[in-house]
This record gives C-alpha cells, sequence and structure tokens, in this order.
C-alpha cells in the first residue's frame, strides 16, 4: 500500500512542477514576444521550445498516471480456474469405481473438475506449478487432490548456460506418454479420454468420463539437441525418474522402486502452416513383477490463415507388457498356485477434426483397447463431437458415443454427452486444438 | 569446486578485439516488425529471426517446440508486451535459454510508447480486453521510433562493443522514418525532432501556415490530409494508433467485443451506424475473415480494405516504410 501511495505522490508531485514550469515559461514569452531584438527573438524560440517541450512531458506522465501499477500483487503468482462439467444420459445402466466406491453415473450430471493453476517464477533460476483440483467422484463425493505440483529448473546455479537448453523438471506431473496425457481435461478436443489412456495408465474411476491418465512424482531432464540447424524442425528428449506402481500397468506395491519413462518427440512445421509432430515414449518398472509401456504419437495440423477453417488429425498406440499373478493349476500337483504371466495388450485411438467456423468445432474419434487383464477381451469405441466457443474462456460441447465391449456391462451404450468448460483469471495458454 | 571452475573460466581466453568487432547478435522476435527494427539497428551484427508469420493474428499463437528451439539460440529476445504476445512467455520459458529469461536479454518493445485505450475498468464482461492498453503501438510511426530506441539500448546492453554501429544506425533509421513522415525537404529544413514536437501537440499545420511552408509538407503527412476526418470501420481495435496520427477518425469495430466474432445481430445494428456516420472504409486485418466486412460493404457502399499490419503481412511489404505506405495508400486510393 505505501509503495502505491508513494508511487502516486511522486507522479502528482512531478506533475505538479511541469504545470508551474509551463505557466512560467507562457509568462516568460508573453512577456518577451514582440521584441525586434535577435537575441531575444532567439530567447523566445528557445522558450517556446521548452515549453513544448515540458508540455509533451507533462502529457505523457498523466497518460502514466492512468498506468496505476498493482503493487499488491505485482508478485503474486498468475492464477487462472478452470471449471468442467458434463452431463451424460446413457442407453443403459453405466457403473464407475471400485468395490464400496463403486456406483451409477448414467443419466446424470457432474462437476467433473474445478482447477485452480498458480504459475510463477520462483527465482531466476526456478518457475513453478501448482495445480490443484476438486473433482466430484462416481459416488457424488468431491476429492482434492494435487493435480501437479512442480518446479522447472531452468538455469543452474553452477553452469550459468545448460547444454542443449537442459532444464530439470521435479515434482508431481503429467507424464509425457503420448501427447493426450500430458492434456488436463478441460483442454480435451473431447468429452472422455481415450481408452487406452484410461486402461494403462491410470484411472480411480476405471472411467473415461472422469479425469483419468498418469501423473508420475519423479524428477526427470528435458533436453533439446541442436541436430536440425536453421530448420523449422526440433527434438525434444527426456528422461524421467519416478516412483513405480503408480501407473494403471504398474504394481502398487512396488512403490518404493524406482520406474523410468522416456520421450523422444519430433516437430516440424512445413508449407507454410501445416506442423507434424511425432513422438516415441516408454516406461518401465521392475518390482515384483515387470510393467512395460511403448507409446507412439502422431498428431498434423492444416491452420490457413484469413480463415477459420482448420484441421487436425492425430492419434496414440499403446503396446504394453505387463506381469501379472495369475492362478493356475499346476498339472503335475493339481494344486492351485500362483504364476507370473505376461499380457501384452494393445490399444490406442485416431482422431480428426476441422474447424468448421470461428465459433465451431467438428470432431470423430475411434477407440481400441486390450484389456490390460486379458489381451482378448476388447472394446471399441466411436465418439462424435462438436464444439463451440463462444470465446477462449467458454466452451460448449455436445458428444455422441457408442460403445462396443467384450464386457458386457459396457457393451452396447450408446452416450449422449454435453460438456461445458469455464475459464477465468490469468490468460491460460490455448489449447493446442484450437486455431485462430 | 565451484572456485575451481570459476577460475578455470577467468583464466579461459575470452574473445579477441577482432572476434568482438565481428560478433553476430542473435536476435529473436515475436512479431516481424521487431525483426525489421533489429536488423535495422544491428545492421551486420545482427542475424534476426520473428517467430510469428506475418498473416497470423499475433494474439493467438501457440508457443510450439520450434519457437522455443529458435528462441533457445538467441541473445537478445524482443515481445511487444501489453497482453498481445502474451505466448512469448512459454516460448522463453521453454526455451531453456538462460540469456533471454533475465536481465538485459529480453526487451518489451512497447516500453515507454504513448499507449491508448488504457481501460478504467478491467473485466472480461467487455471481452477480451488488453489490460495495459491497446498493444497495437508500433502503427504510429512516433511509437515505433521508441521502439527503435529501446532496441538500440537492448542491443548495446547485450553487445556493448557495437554501440558506435548502433548509435549511427539508430540515427539513420530515425532519419528514414522522418523523411517518409513528412517528406525530405521539411525534414532538412526543420529537423525531425521540431516536427515531431509539433505533431505530438497538434500544432503541425499551424507551425508550418506560420512560416509558409504548409506546401512543403511531404510524405505520410501530405498523404493523409486526404483521410482527415473521414470516418472508417475496423475489424478489431487494431488501428487506434494509426488513426491517431493520420487524423482520420474510428467510429466502431465489427467485433462486438475485442476478440469476440461479429454476431449477425451486431452486424445488423451497424448499419445504421455506418450509414448515419457516412463510413466509407472498413478496415480488416489480413488475418481475419472478410464475410462480416463484406456483408456491411455491400449494404453500406463502404469499401473493405483487407490490410497487413506488419512488415511482410502482404507480398512487397518488406519494411516498416512499405507498410505504412501501403496501408495510407490504399486507403487514399480509395476514396478516389
Amino acid at each position: 500500500m505505501h509503495l502505491i501511495l508513494a508511487f502516486f505522490l511522486c507522479q502528482q508531485d512531478e506533475i505538479e512542477q511541469l504545470k508551474k514550469r509551463v505557466a512560467a515559461l507562457e509568462e516568460e514569452i508573453k512577456k518577451s514576444k514582440g521584441q525586434e531584438d535577435e537575441k531575444l527573438k532567439k530567447k523566445v524560440k528557445k522558450l517556446e521550445e521548452d515549453l513544448e517541450n515540458t508540455q509533451i512531458e507533462l502529457n505523457k506522465l498523466k497518460e502514466k498516471g492512468i498506468e496505476k501499477p498493482s503493487a499488491l500483487n505485482l508478485l503474486n503468482p498468475a492464477i487462472t480456474v478452470f471449471l468442467n462439467g458434463a452431463a451424460r444420459v446413457d442407453s443403459q445402466t453405466v457403473m464407475a469405481g471400485a468395490g464400496a466406491e463403486a456406483a451409477k453415473i448414467d443419466d446424470r450430471m457432474f462437476l467433473r473438475s474445478a482447477e485452480v493453476d498458480f504459475r510463477a517464477a520462483v527465482d531466476p533460476y526456478v518457475d513453478a506449478v501448482l495445480i490443484v483440483a476438486l473433482e466430484q467422484e462416481p459416488n457424488q463425493e468431491f476429492g482434492v487432490e494435487v493435480e501437479e505440483g512442480y518446479g522447472v529448473i531452468k538455469r543452474l546455479p553452477v553452469l550459468e548456460s545448460a547444454p542443449w537448453g537442459l532444464r530439470i523438471k521435479a515434482g508431481r506431473y503429467r507424464a509425457p506418454l503420448g501427447f493426450s496425457n500430458l492434456l488436463h481435461m478441460h483442454d480435451l478436443p473431447w468429452s472422455t479420454r481415450p481408452q487406452a489412456v484410461v486402461e494403462y495408465l491410470g484411472s480411480e474411476s476405471g472411467s473415461s468420463f472422469f479425469e483419468a491418465g498418469y501423473a508420475a512424482l519423479g524428477s526427470g531432464i528435458l533436453l533439446r539437441p541442436p541436430i536440425f540447424g536453421e530448420a523449422p524442425s526440433s527434438l525434444d528428449l527426456e528422461f524421467h525418474v519416478v516412483r513405480a506402481g503408480q501407473i494403471r500397468i504398474g504394481d502398487e506395491s512396488d512403490n518404493d522402486q524406482p520406474a523410468f519413462l522416456g520421450r523422444v518427440g519430433f516437430f516440424t512445421k512445413f508449407a507454410d502452416h501445416h506442423t507434424l509432430s511425432a513422438g516415441v515414449s516408454g516406461y518401465f518398472e521392475r518390482g515384483n513383477l515387470f510393467a512395460g509401456l511403448l507409446g507412439l504419437e502422431v498428431l498434423y495440423a492444416y491452420k490457413p490463415p484469413g480463415v477459420w477453417n482448420s484441421i487436425v488429425v492425430g492419434g496414440e498406440l499403446f503396446f504394453v507388457r505387463r506381469e501379472a499373478l495369475v492362478e493356475e493349476k499346476d498339472v503335475d500337483t493339481m494344486e492351485t498356485v500362483e504364476k507370473e504371466r505376461a499380457r501384452t495388450p494393445i490399444g490406442g485411438y485416431l482422431f480428426a477434426q476441422y474447424q468448421v467456423s470461428w465459433h465451431v468445432y467438428a470432431g470423430a474419434r475411434y477407440d481400441y483397447v486390450q484389456s490390460r487383464q486379458d489381451d482378448d477381451v476388447e472394446t471399441h469405441v466411436l465418439a462424435g463431437y462438436v464444439s463451440y466457443y463462444t470465446s477462449e474462456y467458454f466452451r460448449i460441447r455436445a458428444g455422441l458415443e457408442h460403445r462396443w465391449s467384450d464386457v458386457e456391462t459396457e457393451d452396447g451404450d450408446t452416450t449422449l454427452l454435453v460438456e461445458l468448460n469455464f475459464v477465468f483469471g490469468s490468460h491460460p495458454p490455448e489449447p493446442w486444438w484450437v486455431y485462430r | 569446486m565451484k572456485k575451481m571452475l570459476a577460475l578455470a573460466l577467468a583464466m579461459a581466453p575470452g574473445p579477441t578485439e577482432s572476434q568482438e568487432s565481428k560478433k553476430t547478435v542473435r536476435v529473436v522476435t515475436t512479431l516481424n516488425v521487431f525483426r525489421h527494427v533489429a536488423e535495422k539497428i544491428g545492421g551486420g551484427r545482427v542475424s534476426a529471426a520473428a517467430l510469428a508469420h506475418p498473416k497470423r493474428d499475433p494474439h493467438y499463437l501457440q508457443a510450439d517446440p520450434v519457437m522455443q528451439k529458435t528462441a533457445g539460440g538467441a541473445d537478445l529476445f524482443i515481445q511487444n508486451g501489453r497482453s498481445l504476445d502474451l505466448w512469448a512467455n512459454d516460448v522463453v520459458q521453454h526455451s531453456g535459454n538462460v540469456r533471454i529469461q533475465t536481465s538485459h536479454g529480453r526487451l518489451t518493445a512497447s516500453h515507454e510508447c504513448s499507449v491508448l485505450e488504457m481501460p478504467r475498468q478491467i473485466s472480461k464482461e467487455w471481452g477480451d480486453i488488453h489490460p495495459e492498453g491497446n498493444p497495437h503501438v508500433w502503427l504510429d510511426p512516433l511509437n515505433l521510433k521508441q521502439i527503435a530506441r529501446n532496441t538500440h539500448g537492448a542491443l548495446c546492453a547485450v553487445d556493448p562493443a557495437g554501440r558506435a554501429t548502433y548509435d549511427e544506425n539508430l540515427k539513420l533509421f530515425g532519419r528514414e522514418i522522418d523523411e517518409a513522415m513528412f517528406g525530405k525537404e521539411l525534414v532538412e529544413e526543420y529537423g525531425g525532432e521540431f516536427l515531431w514536437r509539433k505533431i505530438r501537440l497538434g500544432k503541425l499545420d499551424d507551425a508550418l501556415q506560420e512560416d509558409g511552408a504548409a506546401g512543403k509538407l511531404g510524405g505520410w503527412m501530405r498523404k493523409a490530409r486526404a483521410l482527415k476526418g473521414v470516418k472508417v470501420l475496423s475489424y478489431h481495435k487494431t488501428y487506434a494508433y494509426f488513426a491517431e496520427r493520420f487524423g482520420f477518425h474510428l467510429v466502431a469495430e465489427l467485433e462486438e467485443k475485442p476478440g469476440i466474432a461479429p454476431p449477425p445481430k451486431h452486424l445488423e445494428d451497424l448499419l445504421d451506424l455506418v450509414k448515419r456516420e457516412d463510413v466509407r472504409i472498413i478496415l480488416n486485418d489480413v488475418f481475419y475473415p472478410t464475410d462480416a466486412a463484406n456483408y456491411v460493404a455491400s449494404k453500406t457502399g463502404a469499401k473493405v480494405l483487407v490490410v497487413p499490419i506488419d512488415v511482410g503481412g502482404v507480398e512487397g511489404v518488406n519494411s516498416y516504410v512499405a507498410l505504412i505506405e501501403y496501408i495510407l495508400d490504399r486507403m487514399v486510393s480509395s476514396l478516389q
């Protein structure tokens, strides 16, 4: 408060001084004008010059006076709030959640998440992000969790200039396994998560309707080797050491073991308004049991200038290998024993989106996934979506999904979805699938 | 360990005088106009690249990996500021380049520029307003001179050995803008400083009349006489500075509120205004669709002009002088 007051008092003082100077100069010019003496004429000209410069300074200060400094919140983090709500109508009963938490979610509305996103520079060396979410669960209760909380060391204390743009990330963050896992629900171009992400990366509810995906707890390094020179292409490398057992294909009891994940991402721009990105990511943990995942991703976008029509096409494919203990009858002893068996399910999705106008985007997605517990159990989902932007801060989406599944309780379900997203507070980066 | 490293670095040979004199400062900018200014001031000591395509809306770009990679090699990063190119923060943060994260490696070009349309109330109710005032400052040549001075200061800080070059180029570029603005003859007679002082106080015409020099006015100011008091519509609040400097009057925007595409009802309401005010021109930025502008023009007889706002936004507009010339020429010829 003292800072603002001091600033204004100084400015007001300066403005008053300049006003007095203007008045004094005008008076002096009045007295000196009309004189024939050459010296006096020059003096008048100089005085007029001074007067004009002082008037310009005065105008500038008055302009600055309107730019009130907000000293009170200058050092606060940038805060953005995201509200995501959705309603669904189903053709049959749909359950989500496990065990005692299982509940019906068909024909209901949910405030799926209320996220508060804080971002700030901690000091010249580190940026920090904290995202706290209140999420409504299938049983209608609200849970609070730290969606992400991490720091990025962008400038090393010893080596002032890091090789290959080295940065170090530490904390809890959405893992770079594919590109859709990096996005929070409110930034997705669809109303549900891809089935493969739910099945292999993580989901408390087991349902693609609620927030899902994998947030790792650990640390990693990010590099950008300069192999493309001046060409409009880049290669990004990441390697992370994280706590094992937190990914859905992993073993929870292994959480005292390290797991490893990495990603190689390629990005290029070509023919002016086309972009292509492709990546390979992997996850590995070996504690009591082995769990590994290989992800392939590709994303193409075309956005011509001067028209509000863009195209985005992409997909992800995951190959999983996980060991699980399975009860089997030993052929020699005829006793039931637990044996390690490896499952190798695969799953992925393809999607396409077309921007019809400034406000409207239309898209479709096809999912295919094999169960992580039994690769013979398959699920297919076909979905269509229409998204409407009133502005970048308010988005409405309607979607229709149909499911074919070897899981009897899921097979044949058709779901109509309506989703609303509200964004307020600090200006967030736009979701990547939006082009203007 | 740290002490040994510091000692080793201190003992390592620094650049020789000839190496310093040949140094190339790598400048990365958000907009092409800043790249152009950096090259003008930097001359042979600077290699500059712009991240934004001049035909794309600079409000809504995304910080892609290629932008981050490009910024990763920069000695100096220049952005507009005033909440126009917020995506620049993402570029810098993910660039892995410590030189542009702090201290003098990063410049906000609009610093100390004269600012219009500072909002008294800030709320998203008013659309996607810019809380630090209208950010399209570079479209006023006087502000462009301030941007050039800011760029000069930043280059001197990053490359002190190049000061003499930057000083000379700043003078030359300033003269180039002055002559384009007022005409060579008038600048030679009165000096740019005098003319800018008069124009800032709205006294240029009177001063020239008093001296009998009104006929000597050349350059953009001479061309802009034809625009004095002309009523103009624009798609977005892009041309406030341009209008202020060259004397035409912006009556409204096709956007109902900033960042919100024109709804049909708003366009219908605008038709009355356009007819009543005798709006002659509709300025449509090159990256906005022209449907709304064409609709209003078809009902009112106003002329739609699709114009660039950045260097390179249209073929042949390869400099700041060419950019201002292009817009002025299109406007003036549309009135004939």
